[in-house]
């Protein structure tokens, strides 16, 4: 069976991003960058209502405009618009200016309608706007567990809506030539796009580019209205297109994570183990979405009842965001594992706590080794008091913790190797670099099969022209593209074996390549250098094709799981939580690049602080119109927002390679919120943990 | 109506073509070919389109491109020298402070107009400068340690 080898020069190292030149000189060109002869600039239309109906649109006035290329209806008279920023119609023009005049030129009639703008408004009687989701029962003793349980708790949790604010917004440049269609897609699946594209059209191939892209996080995973408009402003202009859409347009139009509340009633038995879990739970997806997300979480029980309602507001439908649902239910089950834990005995240490209601899978031992290690690098020990800090002043501090699992897997992906006969090797693979890293994994992987330097390698993607790759989500990318890339290159090297072989007189199998060298095993010196033996194959250069499918087993991994921990202290006169420390034990099979694989993490960990304390999604209730669709007034934390991070990666190189892109973000707000109940001895519901509502939560009133 | 412009950017003459009503962003990406400063928000609150106006950090999202005439300007494109690359810019791909790299010029053009004033800056004066850039991969951990090592790095460039 195929296997990664043992001993490793490169894989596991800290290797510098092999397009970081290109990224710190301004020399990186994302898809916004691409400045095409005869470039033409497009603006899309939307709805200035929250609920609205198109009465009469007149398109007369923009296409008359001078500079004006191509108008593109999106919607016709009659149809409904679901939100404020729901699509209409769109123009391209020779400039932007004269684009943003045309939208405004366009006249539309509208029949504004009753909008529902919250989870209350929906969930109230008549509203039509709340639908019952999925339910799920399991086990016949919740009321019996309940009655005999040594403590019962019930609590409220929630997080409210945020959304991606990728830096780069949503977006493509478009060009026809003849029936041939070229994207440069701020995209997340190039191959995806790139079929999305042709079907449309109905044309037989559409080509995809993404050379870089400025984050996704789930939320660019086809060309949406956006890119399918571009492209239809491209035909009909005969002149391409670039359609990005404004800061505005990407908070309101191009996705976010739904919001998440439960109320839950559990219990646990004398021995402090959960044994009933009984839960309502609800949270809004947008018009259309619904707003599913794990529940119970990471810690088992058998007894359990769980209610979910999806609530449709006039809002953006949600896309998928880093670890869907995830998040959600880490808040939610550790917030509750730790306010149990408390009812249960005040003075019980919850990382012991969570020790005793682990899941007797894989993850039971990975659990336990993070547990401990963590709370050693958080000075659990030293600095852990039941909770309520007595300390004088109005800085109370507190610890928590919180865990979170993931699937994850290696992805579909196929790679090609080829090696040519004056030594070059190319290597290409149809994903794509979110800023993950995946450019450099690949020549990465190759040099560490073929004994080369990550220089000699040439390795290409971003291409839908490339060998196909699935998208980039679900923490896959680097499992599935180091498999294919390695199974590849493996193959291409048996076939340089086989011609190199005779010449050294010994069998292919006797021969390995390491050092930059291809030689006899166990006798360096009867070998070649690399370009020697590539020399063998004069013109005719070797390619080999492989599927990740053909060596996925132990190579990569699904079913990971991470532990986090944080050191807040919160001032308890002004309701400001500050962080002291977070450590982030992170669950990382066989690391391929230390240096991004730490990225990560702590990217990851950063993320999780931003909706933890700050980010939340505001619409105005009475006029449904969204409040705070920029940078300014949806809050980000900046360099000074965060504290020490100490990130710990748990090696586990037997386990294979794990995509770590997801998993660290989970349970850093949960790990937060624990903290700051420790610390002020009550618990603050629903993230983000504002001053306002910490002070709420001290007066009780939350 | 077009304003002429005259300017200086990144130490060459520069003259172009604009609306009164057009950013020097837009001017720098669209007509110049100067695509390394970033639009994050287009509203002054990311940092992604920082350049140095005559010795001041700007948001060139938020200057008229008529503002420019007769000043000096200096982008991301500037920041390396002829002998290679700014120890800014080496720090952050040593310390690999940045991720998808789109806040990543905004960053350094930042860092570089803080060590010009200030070639010694404390860990709280990095954090603090750096307010007004976002990252949203985000890599704010590392990039604050590449400032400080690039700031002690070219303290001992200044000392030989």
């Amino acid at each position: 069976m195929p296997n990664w080898p043992s001993e490793r020069q490169l894989m596991g190292t800290k290797v510098p991003r092999v397009d970081g030149f290109k990224k710190v000189s301004g020399g990186a060109k994302y898809s916004y960058d691409i400045n095409l002869p005869g470039l033409l600039y497009a603006m899309i239309l939307r709805s200035p209502y929250a609920h609205c109906k198109i009465v009469s649109i007149d398109l007369g006035p923009a296409e008359s405009m001078p500079g004006v290329k191509a108008v593109h209806l999106i919607k016709k008279p009659g149809d409904e618009l679901h939100y404020a920023g729901d699509e209409i119609a769109a123009v391209a023009a020779m400039t932007e200016e004269v684009a943003e005049d045309a939208l405004r030129a366009i006249k539309v009639k509208y029949q504004v309608l009753p909008h529902v703008s919250s989870e209350d408004q929906a969930l109230k009687a008549g509203a039509p706007a709340a639908r019952a989701g999925s339910a799920d029962e399991r086990g016949e003793k919740i009321e019996d567990a309940i009655k005999e349980a040594a403590a019962v708790h019930e609590g409220t949790y929630g997080c409210e809506v945020i959304t991606h604010v990728c830096l780069e917004t949503h977006g493509l440049v478009a060009r026809w030539e003849g029936e041939e269609l070229t994207a440069w897609a701020s995209t997340q699946a190039v191959h995806g796009t790139g079929t999305a594209l042709a079907q449309h059209f109905k044309i037989p191939k559409a080509t995809c580019i993404t050379n870089f892209m400025g984050g996704g996080f789930g939320s660019k995973f086809g060309p949406d209205i956006q890119g399918i408009v571009a492209a239809e402003l491209a035909k009909k202009a005969g002149a391409p297109v670039k359609l990005l859409l404004n800061r505005a347009e990407e908070h309101n139009a191009a996705g976010n994570r739904p919001s998440a509340f439960a109320k839950v009633k559990a219990a646990v038995d004398k021995t402090g183990k959960l044994i009933a879990f009984d839960a309502e739970t609800w949270g809004t997806g947008g018009h259309s979405r619904g707003a599913g997300f794990p529940l119970p979480y990471v810690y088992p029980v058998d007894n359990r009842r769980r209610k979910h309602t999806d609530c449709f507001i006039n809002a953006g439908d949600n896309r998928a965001m880093r670890a869907p649902g995830h998040p959600q239910g880490s808040l939610v089950m550790d917030s509750l594992m730790d306010d149990l834990c408390h009812k249960f005995d005040p003075k019980l240490d919850p990382v012991e706590f969570r020790l005793r209601n682990l899941p007797s899978t894989v993850l039971r031992d990975i659990y336990t080794k993070e547990l401990l290690l963590g709370a050693a690098r958080i000075g659990w020990k030293e600095n852990w008091h039941p909770r309520g800090d007595n300390a004088p002043g109005p800085w109370k501090r507190g610890l928590g913790v919180a865990l979170g699992t993931w699937g994850g897997g290696p992805g579909d992906a196929q790679a090609t190797c080829t090696l040519h006969g004056d030594g070059r090797v190319e290597v290409k693979c149809g994903t794509q670099d979110l800023g993950t890293g995946t450019t450099t994994v690949v020549p990465l992987v190759a040099a560490e099969i073929l004994g080369l330097q990550i220089g000699d390698i040439a390795g290409s993607i971003g291409s839908s022209a490339f060998p196909p790759a699935g998208g980039s989500g679900g923490s896959t990318s680097c499992g599935g593209v180091s498999v294919a890339v390695a199974m590849a290159c493996t193959k291409a090297l048996a076939e340089l074996f086989a011609k190199v072989a005779p010449k050294l007189e010994c069998k292919p199998e006797d021969l390995q390549a390491e050092y930059g060298r291809v030689f006899v095993t166990g006798n360096l010196e009867r070998g070649f250098t690399w370009k020697q033996a590539c020399a063998v194959l004069g013109q005719q250069p070797i390619t080999a094709s492989a599927d990740k499918k053909e060596g996925e087993k132990g190579m990569a991994t699904s079913t990971v799981g991470g532990a986090q921990f944080a050191d807040v202290s919160v001032d308890v006169e002004t309701g400001r939580v500050r962080l002291n420390k977070i450590v982030a034990v992170a669950d990382c099979g066989l690391v391929v690049n230390r240096l991004t694989c730490e990225s990560q993490v702590l990217g990851g960990v950063i993320m999780g602080i931003n909706y933890g304390l700050y980010e939340q999604r505001r619409l105005d209730p009475p006029t449904g119109l969204p409040v705070n669709p920029d940078m300014e007034f949806y809050l980000l934390a900046g360099a000074g927002d965060i504290p020490e991070i100490d990130v710990v990666l748990l090696d586990y190189p037997e386990r294979g390679v794990i995509g770590i892109g997801e998993p660290p973000t989970i349970p850093t707000a949960a790990a937060i919120s624990n903290a700051v109940a420790n610390a002020i001895g009550v618990r603050v519901p629903v993230i983000p943990l504002t001053p306002r509502r910490v002070l709420e939560a001290l007066e009780g009133k939350a | 109506m077009k304003l002429h412009v005259k300017t200086t950017i990144n130490g060459e003459e520069f003259e172009f073509l604009c609306e009164p009503r057009e950013s020097l962003l837009e001017v720098l990406r669209d007509r110049l070919g100067l695509t390394g400063s970033k639009e994050g928000c287009n509203n002054g609150n990311c940092g992604a389109c920082n350049v140095i106006l005559d010795g001041r950090l700007v948001n060139s999202c938020l200057v008229f491109a008529a503002e420019a005439a007769g000043r000096a300007i200096t982008t991301i494109e500037g920041i390396q020298g002829p002998e290679g690359l700014h120890p800014l810019q080496e720090k952050f791909l040593e310390h690999a402070a940045l991720q998808c790299g789109i806040c990543t010029p905004g960053f350094i053009v930042a860092a570089k107009a803080l060590l010009d004033r200030n070639p010694d800056p404390s860990e709280a004066e990095v954090r603090l400068w750096l307010a007004g850039n976002l990252c949203r991969c985000t890599g704010y951990d590392k990039i604050v340690r590449a400032v400080l090592e690039a700031a002690k790095s070219t303290a001992v460039v200044m000392e030989k």
